[in-house]
């Protein structure tokens, strides 16, 4: 994987079983967005960007796909969450609704309805119910956060990616969307990107530690954290590198 | 030998040298104002608003500004309705769409160089292009004897509408570009990650965060357009009255005052100044006032707008 005549990661090898969560560690550039952003194809939006070698999403490859239509279907298959929460500039139920769009215009009520559903998942709907029509932008971080999470839910995603999503946030706002994350790992496949080590041991069950483009080593997360194979990785969760 | 007295010096000059031309500078401006307001504001009354300009503005009167104003509005409705589009249009390409070829420099550089002509070059242009007898639904017929459509008059409200358009198209749609530029990367990508596709989150999510500065380039636009007088010269005419069928502000004449002349306050203003035949100063200043207080109203309009629909604050929507 290659930004024109930089590489960036090299030899990835990674699987991520159905209905985890994988966490993503290492320092920063090491790769760990632009490998998240491969998988939905976020990067074909940078011309200089080069891919070799093959990503499956439930078995479909994903750079198989020619058709921009295609991209898109791929990409509403799969929830991105950004590290800085972004709702767009528009009402909380408009964006709830944003992505459901061509439903939304067959069936308006069933759409809200839907989307008051995911509100509720996201333990959101309560402290919002009364806002539906305020701006998005006037929530807190932490519930802009989880309004894109619920955002996300309204297509059939079956594979969540993270990055980073809590580090603009505080430590109640933190420990909700982990507990959401639990509660989604139920039903979703969850990827997450994170700098917080605390974060990663707590709620995932595999961790791939990157460096400078490369995985140094993947597993189970107890593993990764307790008994690591490699000298750099053990540097890495001591927080000595 | 230039040593470090030298330098000393120019360090104690220079300040001071920007600081009057500073003072010059404001000076300047103030004194422009000061001189309108105070020639024109004491001529502004109801009936010099409301009354038709004279025939001649030779006439002691010379009337009041009446259609001069309705001119100028007029004007400025055409050139910005046909300029809109176009520039959000080309904004958008330029933003979204270009591959920064060889096409793309060369539309780049071709609004910067119509930037630089001179408007009386379009006015001419204008005019060479819309006596054209099949432009005649722009302007009015030109008949010979024999009733037979020689070519088309080529000036009107349509017409000059069409030359202002074209002026201040490098200047709206440069403005747009930076507002579109400007707009967060982030949304554009949030939108498309829920599998919106380019033209939705365009439409959706890049125009509604650019719109302040969409609002600013079409404030820009007008305000150039309002001030304009050498398109208004050519391809407006030389008149002061309207000159459709009466009254040219009935509905039913509405398209017809438009395929005809008339004037605007720039034009009125030549017209009863020394330099035109008037020689009528006191009413040149109070249409001088009026068109400043329209420019200055609209630059406020801007500020309370962009006050009200500010993207940071998430209003608003599609
Ligand atoms: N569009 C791009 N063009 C060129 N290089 C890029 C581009 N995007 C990322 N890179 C480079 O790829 C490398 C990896 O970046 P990436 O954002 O994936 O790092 P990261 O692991 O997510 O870092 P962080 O933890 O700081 O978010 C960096 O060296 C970066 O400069
Ligand atoms: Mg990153």
């Amino acid at each position: 994987m290659s930004f024109g005549a930089k590489q960036v990661l090299f030899d990835v090898n990674i699987e991520a079983p159905a209905q985890s969560v994988y966490a993503f560690i290492g320092p920063s550039g090491c790769g760990k967005t632009t490998l998240l952003r491969c998988i939905n194809r976020m990067n074909d939006l940078t011309p200089s960007f080069r891919l070799t070698g093959e990503i499956r999403v439930n078995g479909d490859s994903v750079y198989e796909m020619k058709t921009d239509r295609q991209a898109r279907e791929l990409r509403r298959r799969i929830g991105m969450i950004f590290q800085r929460p972004m709702p767009l500039r528009m009402s909380v139920m408009r964006n709830m609704l944003f992505p459901y769009r061509e439903h939304y215009q067959a069936d308006k009520k069933k759409a809200a309805e839907l989307a008051v559903e995911k509100l509720r998942l996201v333990g959101l709907y309560d402290e919002v119910k009364e806002r539906l029509d305020a701006p998005a932008g006037s929530l807190s971080g932490g519930q802009q956060q989880r309004l894109c999470i619920a955002r996300a839910l309204m297509l059939d995603t079956g594979l969540l990616l993270l990055d980073e999503p809590c580090s603009a946030l505080d430590p109640v706002s933190t420990f909700q969307i982990e507990d959401l994350l639990m509660k989604l790992k139920q039903t979703h496949t969850i990827i997450m990107v994170t700098h917080n080590m605390e974060q990663a041991r707590r709620i995932s069950d595999r961790t791939a530690f990157f460096y400078q483009g490369r995985v140094v080593e993947s597993g189970a997360t107890l593993q990764v954290f307790f008994q690591p194979e490699h000298e750099l990785t053990q540097k890495y969760v001591q927080g000595i590198i | 030998m230039p040593g470090k007295k030298n330098r000393r010096i120019s360090a104690a000059v220079g300040p001071v040298y920007a600081w009057l031309t500073m003072a010059v500078v404001a000076a300047v401006c103030l004194l422009i104002l000061l001189t309108v307001v105070m020639m024109g504001a004491g001529q502004i009354s109801v009936d010099f608003l409301l009354r038709e300009p004279a025939a001649s503005a030779m006439d002691a009167g010379a009337g009041g500004i009446s259609t001069p104003l309705a001119g100028t509005v007029l004007l400025t409705l055409v050139g910005i309705a046909a300029a809109f589009p176009v520039s959000l249009a080309t904004s958008i390409y330029m933003t979204y769409y270009t591959r920064k070829g060889a096409l793309d420099r060369g539309i780049e550089t071709a609004i910067d160089i119509l930037a630089g002509v001179p408007t009386v070059v379009i006015a001419l242009f204008a005019l060479a292009v819309f006596t054209n007898p099949a432009f005649t639904f722009l302007s009015t017929p030109v008949q010979n004897d024999g009733g037979v459509i020689q070519r088309a008059y080529g000036k009107s409200f349509l017409v000059a509408g069409v030359a202002m358009a074209v002026m201040i198209l490098p200047f709206v749609t440069k403005s747009m570009t930076e507002a579109l530029k400007r707009a967060p990367n982030s949304y554009l990508e949030g939108s498309l990650a829920l599998g919106a596709n380019k033209w939705e989150t365009i439409c959706r999510v890049a125009i509604p965060s650019a719109r302040r500065g969409i609002v600013t380039g079409v404030i820009l636009g007008m305000g150039r357009i309002m001030g304009d007088t050498a398109i208004v010269w050519l391809a407006l005419g030389g008149t002061l009255r309207m000159t459709g069928r009466q009254p040219w502000y009935a509905p039913g004449n509405w398209l017809d005052t438009l395929r005809n002349t008339g004037s605007t306050l720039t034009s009125y203003i030549y017209y009863t100044s020394p330099a035109g035949e008037g020689n009528n100063l006191e009413a040149a200043f109070g249409a001088s006032f009026v068109l400043i207080v329209i420019i200055v109203l609209l630059n406020a309009a801007t500020a309370a707008l962009g006050a009200i629909g500010d993207p940071e604050r998430g209003e608003g929507g599609e």
